[in-house]
């Protein structure tokens, strides 16, 4: 004997309302999580500032005013390429520490909540959701969201203090280029290095994470950071778009060094990275056992 | 609705936790879950609600197949291990986030079903500040407030006094007569008998016996299959 | 308190992620020989470099610890923190998050559980950094000359200023000796960085990777100022081309020690178990 449900069935749940969710749950309850995103980005200008002070004060470069676009060379630098010199100690390898928190910090920021959310109260989204796939893309959104509000507060921040120290143009000053991003850039045109400054940062850190959600179905959510840690140090020793960090240092960019990887071989690399991480992840998840764990 | 499912088997590892289990159930019927601790009941109910996937076998709801043209039923409230809302919200704020994402509740159903599960609607405490029986009770009011037709329920009256017991005993009877299907685990034998039309009993994830009690004799003696 | 320490030691022995954080140490130790000390060796006997004068490669400059032009070294150094709180780190938490917590207290003193849980993490955190450092530094010693180092080779990152130097080019496996015991010592104080924020987030990760965060925030910060040479993660690097003075990095440990333990033993001692 078959019975009808009580109610007819469920109605479809829209993507939206997941997303929603996840807004309210995973990023705008969190904001307090984004003040240390500000204290990194000040304190890069700050040191800009302090470093071109200190060296106009000696003589070494004339008066200049900082602009929006000597810090963005600054802040997403990252370290020139690495090439080992045996034996020879000035030549030590150095991790770009600023350039590392800029990518590691997000990904952090991202990997507690998905999983996190699938035990417990997540559970009773998950089967109100309709389907896997719903709930995944609704954590893809949610991810690439946080890293977008991420950014956005960091290019909010250089914004305001170029525009309060300085002056809020894109154009760096030839002579702090040469001295502080790589020698011999100051009279790279603006419009060649711009779209490496506003794009490939966010969007390699989008891949980050986007990869690292996906291997947090595969492996232990602090696994998956040390293994994107890994990611990243070696992508800063390897100058390969293979290791996509080395897709969000601008003085790696062609622009900035013969060695050095164009912008459409980091974007193809790193859509490649984003559309594999969110289908090999949906595929995952679609057989994932969701079972609670501590 | 019904559930058939066929040759259920579920290995985590090395274990088989689930082994060859065929059951059909429908709907307007309390089905009970017996087992020792670590036979496969909290397991049964989670392939059920498609929360984990069969190594082997089908789940079949009303036609569809679980984890092929489904991913979880389409109508189904579900109380598994123990409740877990949000600390910082009030049991009703917690009720009504999830009942905006299929919108089948409104606000007079969720003050209703909180009253019925013995809550104060009008309660300002935070869930972080509940009791273990009140969580328990709303998490019982979160599996039954959409009125869904497949209800799962494990150990229900976990942490509950005999008030709640009564009370849950109420909701699931009333629940049955409009046409849920329900299936309830419990440790409580005499509690379990009072509840459920067909009791099934799992042994080391498979299931070793299979009874239905006779109205007439809920809480007395059984007609064994 | 002997009994709850064995207790913890124990279960900390046993936790599933410490034979992980092993391997991944390992991993790295591995790798750093295979891929470099090996290739040094077979660039010695190529050319033929077995004697001092003509300055072939050191056990003391080409360990792990002793290596600053290879990725391995920089990746273990950073990821110390990670390692160091992988095993046993988040006990504290899910103690409290489980409930074990009340099984423990109501049969012996909290103060004895929150003291065997602090020394508990300490020594596994330290164990787990420094024996792949240690089966490195062995496996590069079996396969490398101990040359004394010279300073007059040019091809070592210890300079006069730094600490330690002259132990470095006397009596370096001291040097090393030295350096172990204070990533050690290290090791432990990061992972009790996770028990003190224990008590403020409900996020198993978060918990995890606190101490990871904290060491990270350090040196981005000391390296945007210019001074990287007081962040742990720069100075436990024995090749680290630093001068941090003794007194620095002591006064940082103690600063650790009173911060981590006295949030996590006063607030672990005043706060009710619930």
């Amino acid at each position: 004997m078959c019975s009808k449900s009580v109610y007819p069935e469920s109605k479809r749940v829209g993507l939206g309302l997941l997303i929603r969710y996840d807004w309210r749950f995973g990023l705008l309850s969190h904001l307090y999580k984004y003040i240390p995103a500000v204290l990194i980005f000040l304190l890069s200008c700050a040191s800009l500032q302090a470093g071109v002070g200190y060296d106009t004060a000696a003589g070494i470069l004339p008066p200049v005013r900082l602009s929006l676009g000597d810090y963005l060379l600054h802040t997403f630098r990252g370290i020139p390429v690495y090439h080992l010199v045996r034996q020879n100690t000035d030549n030590a390898f150095i991790l770009p520490a600023l350039w590392l928190i800029l990518n590691l910090y997000p990904t952090f920021l991202v990997g507690g909540y998905p999983l996190n959310d699938l035990h417990g109260y997540g559970q009773q989204i998950l089967t109100r959701s309709g389907t896997r796939t719903r709930w995944w893309l609704s954590k893809i959104c949610w991810n690439v969201s946080s890293v977008f509000v991420f950014y956005l507060v960091g290019y909010a921040v250089l914004l305001l203090y170029a525009c309060v120290t300085g002056s809020p143009a894109f154009e760096a000053t030839a002579s702090v280029a040469d001295h502080y991003f790589l020698s011999g850039t100051g009279t790279v045109p603006t419009a060649q290095w711009l779209p490496y400054a506003l794009v490939l940062p966010f969007l390699t850190t989008a891949a980050v994470c986007l990869l690292q959600l996906c291997l947090s179905l595969f492996i232990r959510p602090i696994l998956s950071y040390i293994a994107v840690v890994c990611l990243m140090v070696a992508s800063s020793y390897f100058c390969t778009p293979l290791l996509i960090g080395n897709c969000s240092m601008l003085a790696r960019g062609a622009f900035a060094t013969a060695e050095g990887i164009p912008l459409m071989v980091s974007l193809f690399t790193l859509i490649g990275v984003i559309v594999l991480s969110i289908l090999i992840g949906g595929i995952r998840f679609h057989r994932y056992d969701i079972l609670n764990k501590a | 609705m019904y559930i058939e499912v066929k040759g259920l088997t579920k290995r985590i590892r090395k274990a088989t936790v689930l082994d060859h289990i065929d059951l059909y159930l429908e709907s307007g019927r309390i089905y009970g879950l017996r087992g020792k601790n670590g036979s496969g009941k909290t397991m049964l109910m989670r392939a059920l609600c498609g929360l984990i996937s069969p190594s082997e076998g089908t789940i079949d709801l009303n036609g569809e197949i679980l984890g092929k043209d489904l991913s979880f039923p389409r109508s189904v409230g579900v109380l598994i291990e123990n409740p877990s809302f949000l600390g910082v919200y009030t049991g009703f704020d917690n009720l009504k986030l999830l009942a905006s994402i299929q919108r089948r509740a409104g606000d007079e159903d969720i003050r209703a079903v909180l009253e019925t599960v013995g809550l104060d609607p009008q309660d300002k405490r935070k869930y972080r500040k509940y009791s273990l029986g009140m969580k328990q009770r709303l998490g019982i009011a979160a599996a039954i407030m959409e009125r869904p037709a497949l209800i799962l329920l494990d150990e229900p009256i976990n942490a509950l006094d005999e008030k709640g017991i009564t009370l849950v005993r109420g909701i699931l009877h009333d629940l049955k007569e409009e046409g849920a299907l329900i299936l309830v685990a419990c440790h409580d034998k005499e509690e379990l008998d009072a509840l459920s039309d067909e009791i099934f009993t799992l042994e080391n994830g498979r299931i070793v016996d299979h009874c239905i009690v006779e109205p007439a004799e809920k809480g007395g003696d059984r007609d064994v299959e | 308190m002997g009994r709850m320490l064995k207790l913890e030691l124990s279960r900390a022995l046993r936790s599933r992620l410490l034979p992980t954080a092993l391997i991944v140490g390992l991993l790295i130790a591995v790798s750093h020989y295979l891929f470099v000390v090996l290739e040094y060796r077979g660039y010695m006997e190529a050319a033929d470099l077995w004697t001092a004068d003509a300055h072939p490669f050191s056990v003391f400059g080409s360990w792990l610890g002793g290596d600053p032009f290879h990725m391995q070294s920089s990746l273990y150094f950073i990821l110390l923190p990670a390692l160091a709180s992988l095993p046993y780190a988040d006990s504290f938490f899910l103690d409290r998050k489980s409930g074990y917590i009340k099984q423990i207290v109501t049969r012996t003193k909290k103060s004895r559980y929150l003291a065997a849980k602090y020394i508990a993490v300490f020594i596994v955190a330290g164990l787990t950094v420094v024996l792949p450092l240690l089966v490195n530094l062995g496996l590069t010693a079996a396969t490398l000359p101990s040359l004394l180092p010279q300073i007059t080779w040019g091809n070592f990152t210890i300079g006069a200023n730094h600490l330690w130097a002259e132990t470095f080019y006397t009596q370096p496996y001291l040097y090393v000796a030295g350096y172990l015991g204070l990533i050690f010592l290290f090791s432990g104080l990061f992972a009790a960085i996770a028990l003190a924020v224990s008590f403020v987030s409900e996020n198993r990760f978060i918990v995890m990777l606190s101490p990871f965060l904290t060491g990270l925030f350090v040196l981005s910060l000391l390296s945007l100022l210019g001074e990287s040479r007081y962040s742990p993660l720069d100075f436990l690097n024995p090749a680290s081309a630093h001068d941090t003075g003794l007194l620095a990095i002591l006064a940082e440990a103690l600063t650790l020690l009173l911060v981590t333990g006295g949030v996590f033993f006063l607030k672990g001692n005043c706060d009710d178990v619930l």
